[in-house]
């Protein structure tokens, strides 16, 4: 668990296609009574058509990283990074998508209680085409 | 470079869970290591560009000085419909951290340099420290 232990790495996609519903999709790494470290994640998201409008700034995709006690306890929630529109602007393609890889200092957060990974992504209406979201968890247990 | 397991305080309302002199986040002798946002565009009408965001600081104490300040522009021109943007920025401050010797305080200017309060693009900022507990 401290510095030493080796770490696992677990990747999580979702990709929503046009007209499809909201997404609200738990991954279990490691179950209740499991002490588990969070070490580092990845985040990306994105968009095949940059007038794809569902990803807003009060409706993102967001990954929620959380115990697995009776009620789930949010240790943290963070939006899903996705870039915008460029400079060059209106030249049809997609949405540029910045990987993020957040590394925590030190061994990382403690989770005394198991952990899973929550993603959720907004519904996907009209015909600009689908959405993904995706998350790297690297931890230890 | 701390042994110690990280604590966390994180926001994704930042300029709602903060204010112009502070609020108070963590509570006793702290290391803070990392400070994280996510800044964005705001898309809301009149912020068409040429637009700043309202910087945002940890302080000490409430109305105390500023120890590390962020601030931003807002990167996005959304008048046109387009996906917003989220963009991620990590400060490692490296070594044992950064010392709050009683507690952290979260300050987000009434203001950005233009004079207007409207323009909020950053959705998500986290303190990463260890010692002290959230408030």
């Amino acid at each position: 668990m401290r510095n030493y232990y080796k770490s696992k790495s677990k990747s999580i996609y979702h990709e929503s296609a046009q007209s499809d519903g909201a997404l609200d999709s738990s991954t279990t790494i490691a179950s209740s009574g499991t002490r588990v470290c969070l070490r580092s994640f990845d985040l990306s998201s994105g968009a095949a058509q940059y007038q794809n409008v569902n990803i807003t700034q009060s409706s993102p995709c967001y990954v929620y990283f959380e115990k697995m006690d009776s009620s789930n306890t949010e240790v943290l929630k963070m939006p899903i990074t996705l870039g915008g529109l460029g400079a060059l602007v209106f030249l049809g393609g997609g949405v540029v998508t910045p990987s993020s890889f957040m590394t925590i200092p030190g061994p990382g957060i403690l989770f005394d209680d198991g952990m899973r990974v929550r993603i959720t992504m907004p519904a996907n209406p009209g015909t600009l085409g689908p959405i993904f979201a995706l998350v790297n968890v690297v931890y230890s247990i | 470079m701390t042994e110690d397991y990280t604590n966390i305080w994180s926001s994704t309302d930042p300029y709602n869970d903060g204010s112009a002199s502070g609020t108070q986040i963590i509570s006793g002798r702290v290391r803070v290591h990392a400070f994280w946002v996510v800044n964005g565009g705001s898309n809301t009408s009149g912020d068409n560009g040429h637009t700043l965001s309202r910087p945002m600081a940890l302080r000490p104490s409430s109305g105390g000085t500023e120890i590390y300040k962020v601030a931003f522009p807002n990167s996005s021109r959304l008048a046109q419909s387009a996906a917003r943007s989220f963009f991620p920025y990590q400060h490692r401050f490296g070594g044992n951290g950064i010392l709050f010797e009683n507690g952290v305080w979260f300050s987000v200017d009434a203001n950005d340099q233009t004079g207007s309060s409207t323009v909020s693009p950053s959705s998500f900022v986290a303190v990463l420290y260890t010692g002290g507990a959230n408030t």
